[in-house]
């Protein structure tokens, strides 16, 4: 027992558990006192946040500052050691590559969890009528796949990022290691917070939340926001640590131009991530109040302005698709040269590009409201800035086919989901421009269109990525390999069944049906292409379901992995052994080369440092 | 770095496997420099580049034709170092030219002379080859670009992706579709093709272990690459500006409909007739100027076949206009096309698209319902202010009480106590709500705002409506 | 090996990346009141809150004196005087708890409308409200940094958490040098 009580898992539960008690006592106490009647609302969510809060006193989160805050010392993050084996995963771990597994668990659960809510609500579209679940539900379970899986991108991508970037750059941890745990554990309540919403009255705005409908939603609608707050303060938190890992904790002579291009992609990310993501805090804080203090932000009757809201929800939520995509865009120019054997075409102009994108993304947003009825003279600015995007992504594609052109390639599972990130981040971005002029996204606005069009790309950038990877670098975190055969049964699963379920929802888009109903009309004709669509998404999931299989199994069954089995010149292959150890780098690396020389006899990326540079090594790593 | 003398001694490094040019080299260097300079010799490739990177020259002799020195490590290891360094090529075969190359300044023209002339080390020899040989490929993958354009674009232009086109507006957009999807043809072939002819083509034979072709930038290209899709954004957003503006012709005298969305219900008024309908009659040919407002949350207004959508926003400064000239005659339906809540999916009206001739009679035929019988304005006001989305006619449960039946009906209220619905309880019942809850029922759904919007006429109208339904 | 000297090196690179961090944080934070700011435009247009100038001028300076003594402060423990450095601490304290009994305090109950009344009100209080929470966490890094410093535990060469906390007291400040006159200055009433 109490070696259970010892987890940090279980002490974050329970303190989660007394600071939703206390939260909601508190409320309803005080209004006791005060001879008011009980309201729901402003005890539950501040219920939700203190349980937030409670959860992270419980897991430890504050341990370490409190002890600063009194003026004493702590231990050095270099010092820190975790306990061997499962258990660590499930504690206040300081180690950047159990904080990426865990956030790669964490975005995984929710990966399953929001798209088994897709499933449901797919199966009740694949026929007109009503057959299984209430309008109301339907509803909600738009809206919860919607920002659950988006949580899960943005938990997806830490994971990919925490763990390799340190290991990337020669750094033996991030910057601020006990941030960095911080940063994880706020996601694990606020996932909670989110779950909580379907049971407490679920919400029917889809998961944009507009308002005026958002102001009067049922109560599932405050937990959505109280948990995308702390959800987006992980995600700020994140950011912040990367930028300041890749900045000042690079090996000796890795100049920035001599980085791992994935180094690049992040660092964009980040600069989006630490920056935009404040806005649908306070947007969604300002919905909030207008519903708990009558704050007339968005509200006609008080002279407020429901456009207001869109304005500064979309001013991060279309950044936050660059998010949820550079990274994996990043690894499909990291993993390409590897298994192409030949350099990355353009280094330089690919670095640049991601921070062209990230930068051009901010300027996009109101792309998200042709049809909102804002201020006229705002749509054709914005059409122009939008395809203006078209111009670094397409540099990135050049790049990529160039980097293709003339190579010997390898086609193992990680280089099957890079090609298919390619081909379906292509169709995805190719279906930006009808979306993206004013006068065709009058017609595709609020359309399947629009579902495809991101499907694709969030899918391209983002979730093929992702499972190239895991299929790459699992050797790495577990000593093992994934089986190859299951991954291709994966790959050529999902991507047939993905893109029928794209274009046909791309299909039913243009001929008229429109987003998130719950049913459609019989005489539209489009049920005989939901009816298919439905089946695609069972096959994608299905071919997911595999995956997980893989991923279980190979943890024990999996072929060994001995050496520089993708014989890569990245340093955590060329040098270290896998698993990866405790602290990465026993010996500093100097960078002699450049990363992406694949077919340059007798060239080299790093060089374990002569024992001659001891100085060096007592500075630190350092760039 | 490591330790670094002075900096004011020059270091030059001479990079030769032949003693005599060695030796002749550093006697004319140390004659030259004199004391402030030090001279070091390599004599193979390795021993070259360790002391480049290691010792950092300020200048580098090479001797030229020296088989045993490669050009390519050397060039490469050249340009990647950050410290100012100037390398001299000296060729004694090629009548003792010399030429010097500063690192920070080295162009690619320069560096690939300085690989392709004479040496010809079997590296080199590949590289030339090679890039003839790239040449027939280039050609080859484009042709099939413009074949794989040519037939998707056919694919795309002769499946019917958009339904009918039923308006004047739907016309310039639908050639911009047309547009685009050429764009999206060509694009999608010529990155698919490339991609796919390199994987076929140059794919890795069995037995071959040998790595892709080396080759890792080319600046010019990728200006090109990028001045190319950004004169075709502007040129394409240009395009798409003038189609917006094509959209929003506004005629001089249009028909004017003011609609009204509510969850979950469409009203539409023609203030010039003084007529409310629950369906859109609209003249073909004629531009209808839509006022478009909403009752409580966003909706938005959207035809499939006009093709242009507008939301609408609550409150009287936030009025918003659409403009649709309908040229096809037929029967539409206007669908909510902005989340709204629970009957998001069922919020549409009938958009019925006559003659003149037929919608001044359809005119004239609203006029006289409005007219007499009090039970038929009721009707006609129940389905245009959404109770008919709520409450059926016909006995069907839906969100509010079915209003068969409901006249004379006995019902339990929240407090416990039973009253028989007559005039006082069905007034009561719409226009202050929640002071007589029924037990069954969840308070808060149905809207409290009819106090504000239907008159007690319209009210009479809709309780003697509701009377019929027995 | 670590010798004295690279230790020092090693924890000079060390506060070196944590100011990066710290100012990463303000450019973070800044993007909140940057969206309030927006806003207040957006709703208000040219027309501003029936607000009272005096107290507004009151609390304006308050703070302003206040960055006055943070700064003091921070200058005084760098050059090894604690006992000084103490007592600008407190005195910036003191007065931040002064600026917040004034907005908070006064201003909130003078206000001529409450947080439900308008656009006007939801402004104001919303706006206040952020940059008040955000001086009373400074108040409460300014107790810890109090604290330590009586105890003896800051020095010249090691005193990071004194110049984390007057940076953010000074960002604080600088917040309001724009909210004050978008909220008291720009626009007819």
């Amino acid at each position: 027992m109490k070696k259970f009580l010892s987890i940090g898992f279980v002490t974050g539960i329970i303190g989660q558990i007394i600071g939703t008690a206390v939260g909601i006592g508190l409320l309803a106490g005080i209004r006791a006192l005060m001879g008011l009647a009980p309201k729901a609302e402003p005890a539950a969510v501040l219920g939700a946040a203190l349980g937030i809060v409670g959860f992270m006193i419980g897991v430890g989160g504050f341990r370490d500052w409190f002890t600063w805050a009194k003026g004493e010392d702590t231990f050095e993050a270099e010092e820190f050691h975790d306990q061997p084996g499962i258990i660590r995963y499930w504690g206040y771990s300081l180690d950047h590559k159990v904080i990426g597994v865990q956030y790669g668990i964490l975005s995984l659960l929710l990966m399953a969890l929001g798209g088994t809510f897709a499933l449901i609500f797919r199966a009740e579209l694949a026929q007109t009528g009503m057959q299984f679940i209430s309008l109301d539900f339907f509803n909600t379970l738009i809206g919860m796949h919607g920002m659950v899986l988006i949580i899960s991108i943005l938990l997806g991508i830490s994971a990919m990022s925490n763990y390799l970037v340190p290991l990337l750059i020669g750094a033996k941890d991030m910057a601020f290691p006990r941030l960095n745990a911080f940063g994880f554990w706020l996601a694990v309540p606020a996932s909670i917070v989110i779950v909580a919403a379907i049971f407490t009255g679920g919400f029917d705005t889809g998961w944009t939340g507009y308002p005026p409908l958002s102001a009067r939603a049922p109560l599932g609608m405050q937990m959505f926001f109280v948990a995308v707050f702390f959800a987006g303060w992980s995600s700020i938190i994140g950011a912040l640590n990367l930028i300041v890992t890749i900045l000042r904790m690079r090996a000796q002579g890795m100049n920035m131009f001599r980085m791992p291009i994935f180094a690049w992609a992040v660092l964009a990310t980040s600069l989006i991530a630490l920056t935009a993501t404040q806005l649908i805090g306070t947007s969604f804080q300002m919905v909030s109040f207008q519903r708990l203090f009558g704050m007339g932000f968005f509200d006609p009757a008080k002279g407020g302005n429901p456009l207001l809201f869109q304005h500064l929800f979309w001013f991060y939520s279309h950044p936050a698709v660059y998010v949820f995509i550079l990274p994996g865009l990043g690894i499909i120019s990291e993993l390409l040269p590897v298994f192409v054997r030949k350099p990355l075409f353009g280094y330089k102009w690919v670095a640049m590009s991601s921070l062209g994108i990230a930068l051009v993304g901010f300027m996009v947003w109101a792309h998200h409201m042709f049809t909102s009825g804002m201020e006229e003279y705002l749509r054709v600015p914005f059409m122009y800035s939008t395809l203006l995007v078209a111009v670094p992504t397409g540099i990135k594609f050049f790049s990529w086919t160039a980097t293709i052109w003339q190579g010997r390639m390898r086609f193992a599972t990680p280089m099957l989901f890079t090609l298919g990130a390619i081909i379906v981040f292509l169709l995805g971005g190719l279906t930006g421009p009808p979306l993206g002029t004013v006068a065709t996204d009058l017609h595709l606005h609020d359309t399947y269109f629009v579902v495809g069009h991101f499907h694709d790309t969030l899918f391209g950038g983002y979730m093929f990525p992702l499972f190239a990877a895991i299929y790459f670098w699992y050797p790495k975190i577990t000593g093992r390999r994934m089986n190859e055969t299951l991954g291709k049964i994966h790959f050529y699963l999902m991507t047939p069944s993905f893109l029928v379920m794209t274009f046909g929802q791309m299909a039913v888009g243009l001929l008229g049906m429109r987003r998130r109903i719950a049913d459609y009309d019989p005489a539209q004709g489009f049920q005989p292409t939901n009816f298919i669509v439905t089946i695609a998404a069972f096959l994608v999931a299905l071919s997911i379901l595999i995956f997980f299989i893989n991923l279980f199994v190979s943890a024990k069954k999996g072929e060994v992995a001995k050496g520089n089995i993708w014989e890569s010149r990245s340093p955590e292959w060329s040098i270290l052994p896998s698993p990866a150890p405790e602290h990465n780098y026993a010996q500093p690396f100097n960078v002699v080369g450049d990363p992406y020389d694949y077919g340059l006899k007798g060239s080299k990326f790093v060089e374990i440092a002569p024992l001659q540079a001891v100085d060096q090594k007592a500075r630190g790593t350092h760039g | 770095m490591s330790d670094s003398p002075a900096p004011a001694e020059n270091k030059i490094m001479i990079a030769s496997a032949n003693p005599l040019f060695r030796k002749g080299l550093e006697k004319m260097v140390l004659g030259r420099y004199g004391k402030s300079t030090i001279v070091r010799a390599t004599t193979t490739t390795s021993e070259t580049l360790e002391l480049m990177e290691s010792w950092q020259p300020d200048l580098v002799i090479v001797d030229y034709d020296d088989k045993s020195i490669s050009r390519a490590e050397f060039l490469h290891q050249f340009v990647a170092g950050d410290l100012p360094m100037k390398v001299m090529l000296v060729s004694l075969q090629a009548s003792g030219a010399v030429v010097v190359y500063d690192r920070r300044t080295l162009t690619p023209a320069q560096a690939q002379d300085w690989l392709s002339t004479p040496q010809l080390a079997p590296q080199t020899e590949a590289l030339i080859s090679r890039r003839s040989f790239s040449m027939k490929h280039f050609v080859f993958a484009g042709v099939l670009v413009l074949v794989l354009t040519f037939l998707v674009d056919l694919l795309l232009s002769t499946t019917r992706l958009l339904p009918v086109q039923a308006s004047l507006q739907a016309q310039p957009i639908d050639r911009l579709f047309d547009l685009e999807i050429i764009a999206i043809s060509f694009l999608f072939s010529l990155i698919v093709v490339f991609i796919v002819y390199s994987l076929i083509v140059f794919r890795r034979k069995p037995g071959q272990e040998e790595d892709g072709a080396y080759f890792k930038s080319n600046n010019p290209l990728e200006i090109i690459w990028t001045i190319i899709p950004l004169s075709a954004v502007i040129g394409l957003s240009y395009f798409g500006a003038i189609t917006l503006g094509q959209t929003r012709q506004a005629d001089p005298a249009p028909l004017e409909i003011k609609v009204v969305a509510g969850q979950w219900f469409w009203r539409f008024e023609y203030p010039e007739y003084g007529i409310v309908s629950d369906k859109m009659y609209m003249p073909v040919d004629q531009q209808a100027k839509l006022t478009l407002t909403s009752m409580d949350v966003i909706h938005s207004f959207w035809v499939p076949e006009f093709r242009v959508k507008q939301d609408l926003l609550p409150g009287e400064n936030l009025v918003r206009e659409l403009r649709i000239t309908p040229t096809l005659i037929g029967e539409y339906k206007v669908r909510c096309a902005e989340m709204c809540g629970t009957s998001h999916a069922y919020m549409e009206s009938p958009v019925i698209v006559v003659s003149q001739t037929d919608f001044d009679t359809w005119v004239q035929g609203e006029l006289a319902a409005i007219g007499t019988d009090p039970a038929a304005r009721g009707e006609r006001w129940a389905s245009t202010n959404g109770c008919r989305s709520c409450h059926s006619v016909d006995g069907t449960t839906s969100v509010g009480p079915t209003w068969r039946g409901l006249f004379g009906k006995t019902v339990e209220l929240m407090d416990g106590s039973f009253v028989v619905v007559d005039d006082d309880y069905l007034y009561t019942a719409i226009v202050s709500p929640n002071t007589q809850v029924a037990k069954d029922s969840i308070p808060n759904v149905m809207p409290q705002t009819y106090k504000d919007s239907l008159s007690d006429d319209q009210i009479a109208d809709i309780i003697a409506f509701i009377k019929t339904l027995q | 090996m670590n010798t004295p000297a690279t230790t020092l090196e090693k924890r000079a690179y060390k506060i070196g990346t944590a100011r990066v961090g710290l100012w990463l944080f303000f450019l973070s934070d800044a993007f909140v009141f940057a969206a309030l700011l927006v806003s207040r435009f957006y709703l208000l247009g040219d027309k501003r809150p029936h607000l009272e100038q005096g107290l507004g001028l009151i609390v304006t300076s308050v703070l302003l004196i206040s960055s006055f003594f943070m700064n003091r402060a921070e200058v005084q423990i760098s050059q090894g005087n604690r006992k000084a450095f103490v007592t600008s601490t407190l005195i910036t304290m003191l007065l931040g708890i002064v600026f917040l009994v004034g907005v908070v305090g006064f201003e909130w109950g003078l206000a001529p409308f409450g947080p439900a009344d308008g656009v006007e009100g939801a402004m104001f209080y919303m706006m206040t409200g952020m940059h008040a929470f955000h001086v009373l966490t400074g108040v409460v890094f300014l107790f810890i940094i109090l604290r330590n410093g009586i105890k003896g535990r800051y020095s010249p060469e090691k005193h990071w958490a004194v110049e984390a906390a007057a940076n953010y007291w000074h960002f604080v400040d600088l917040i309001w040098i724009f909210f004050y006159p978008a909220l008291y200055l720009i626009g007819t009433v």
